[in-house]
């Protein structure tokens, strides 16, 4: 009787165990699938934004060219960083390495236009071309701040017990945040 | 005196005092919560009827057209700049309709001291209203339309002007109104107690008035006593659930605790605790 009584309450203890185990198992997993699912709709959001600026820089070219006639260098940079962009399927370093070369592509030529060209930059048309493309700055820069976020949050609960048990036995890696340009 | 004591007491006090600091921290840079009104003028450069008049315009053309616009005035970013700012509160509060995401959100970020003023102003367009509103419009509106007054400190003329342009933007613009049916059953009960808390916390009160009586009565008769009390607790959830504000709950329990007084009599008067022998008459 003794031992069997024994043998039952072991028996119990292991299948008590074993279920929370699992249990913790399955809630830990999903929810680091989730935040990991989360953080990357966040990337194709910059990459969506990324998208609706390099849309405009064909018409922001064709503008500008009219006007401009020390800017070709600075114009073809962009052109060529716009199809550097558009062959890359990339990782947040290198996109962040190219459009942080853009950004400052862009900067120059704005800042040039501001200066040198009076009409250019007192044309309708530029002007709505520059408020569009800021605005997509703006978005990216949203995106960019979100998918750091949700890079983070899913970051933290991977490294944090019990992720990094879980994480470990699934293999999970950690997520790349974007380095600010 | 042992020193495990004194170890452990300031062990505890570290780790109080490091509870506290943290949210302290995390209370510092707190987006703001939703006011329950359209204009918020938290710097108060608008006066008010200039507040009352943006918000009665800004409510009218959420009758007409479902789209909120929503309009901030602050001196505090809570350690974002004004962009990220605008974005993560247009967000939190969820401005314009769901279905359709017509929100706008005009944020002035104004600077004072004693001889200069400054502002940064941005116009945030909700998603379904990018159609209507593109960033060249929203920059040409803001140009030509708010800053122009801004620079002369007419912020609520600048407003105005501005968003009578917005409106004309996208008031013809089916794509724009939200198609999101009347509430029904529950929801359209909360909205209407969130709408008007007053009432809602005046039915609840009377409710409550109602088992505070029964709950003294049962006290004197000795039964039944956890009934009452049950369904004051039950109502006190209720009041919560309908408005998670606190409205509700706070006005139901004002107005219990005024009616109670004012049934049962605000000042009472007890006997002193004297004494007879019998003496008097009787006829």
């Amino acid at each position: 009787m003794q031992g069997r009584q024994v043998v039952c309450v072991v028996l119990m203890v292991i299948v008590v165990i074993g279920v929370g185990f699992g249990a913790i198992t399955i809630m830990t997993y999903n929810d680091l699938v989730t935040s990991r699912l989360a953080a990357e709709n966040d990337w194709t959001h910059i990459q969506i934004q990324f998208e609706r600026k390099l849309e405009l820089i064909p018409q922001l070219v064709e503008v500008v060219e009219n006007y401009t006639e020390y800017e070709q260098q600075t114009l073809t940079l962009i052109t060529e960083l716009r199809t550097q962009w558009l062959s890359l399927n990339g990782t947040p370093s290198e996109q962040a390495n190219i459009s942080s070369q853009l950004n400052m592509a862009f900067n120059t030529l704005f800042v040039a236009i501001q200066e040198n060209y009076p009409t250019l930059y007192a044309d309708i048309l530029y002007q709505e071309l520059f408020d569009e493309i800021t605005g997509t700055e703006n978005r990216i820069t949203q995106a960019k701040l979100d998918y750091n976020d949700a890079v983070t949050a899913y970051n933290t609960k991977l490294a944090t017990f019990p992720g990094n048990l879980i994480g470990g036995m699934f293999g999970m890696q950690l997520m790349i945040l974007y380095a600010s340009g | 005196m042992n020193p495990v004591p004194s170890r452990k007491i300031a062990l505890l006090a570290f780790t109080l005092g490091l509870v506290i600091a943290l949210s302290c921290l995390s209370t510092v840079s707190a987006l703001p919560e939703p006011t329950g009104y359209m204009v918020n003028d938290w710097v108060y450069i608008l006066n008010s009827s200039e507040e009352d008049d943006l918000e009665s315009l800004c409510r009218w053309i959420e009758e007409q057209t479902t789209v909120e616009i929503y309009i901030i005035i602050t001196d505090d970013l809570a350690g974002e700049d004004l962009d990220r700012y605008s974005y993560l509160v247009f967000n939190d509060w969820g401005i314009g309709k769901e279905d359709v995401n017509n929100g706008l959100l005009l944020t002035i970020y104004y600077w004072e001291n004693t001889t200069h003023f400054s502002y940064e102003f941005r116009i945030e367009v909700g998603r379904g209203l990018e159609g209507a509103i593109t960033d060249s419009e929203a920059g040409r509106i803001a140009r030509d339309n708010c800053t122009p007054w801004f620079d002369l400190m007419y912020f609520a003329y600048g407003l105005e002007d501005g968003i009578w342009e917005l409106y004309d933007e996208f008031k013809d613009d089916p794509s724009v109104v939200s198609t999101e049916g009347n509430r029904v059953g529950l929801a359209a009960l909360r909205y209407w107690g969130y709408q008007n808390p007053l009432i809602a916390g005046a039915i609840v009160a009377i409710g409550l008035i109602f088992l505070f009586l029964w709950f003294r009565i049962s006290l004197r008769f000795r039964g039944g006593v956890l009934i009452p009390l049950i369904g004051i607790g039950a109502l006190l959830l209720f009041a919560w659930w309908w408005d998670d504000t606190l409205h509700v709950l706070g006005y139901s329990i004002i107005i219990a605790l005024g009616g109670t007084v004012v049934l049962t009599g605000g000042s009472r008067v007890r006997g002193g605790g004297g004494r007879t022998e019998g003496g008097g008459f009787r006829y």
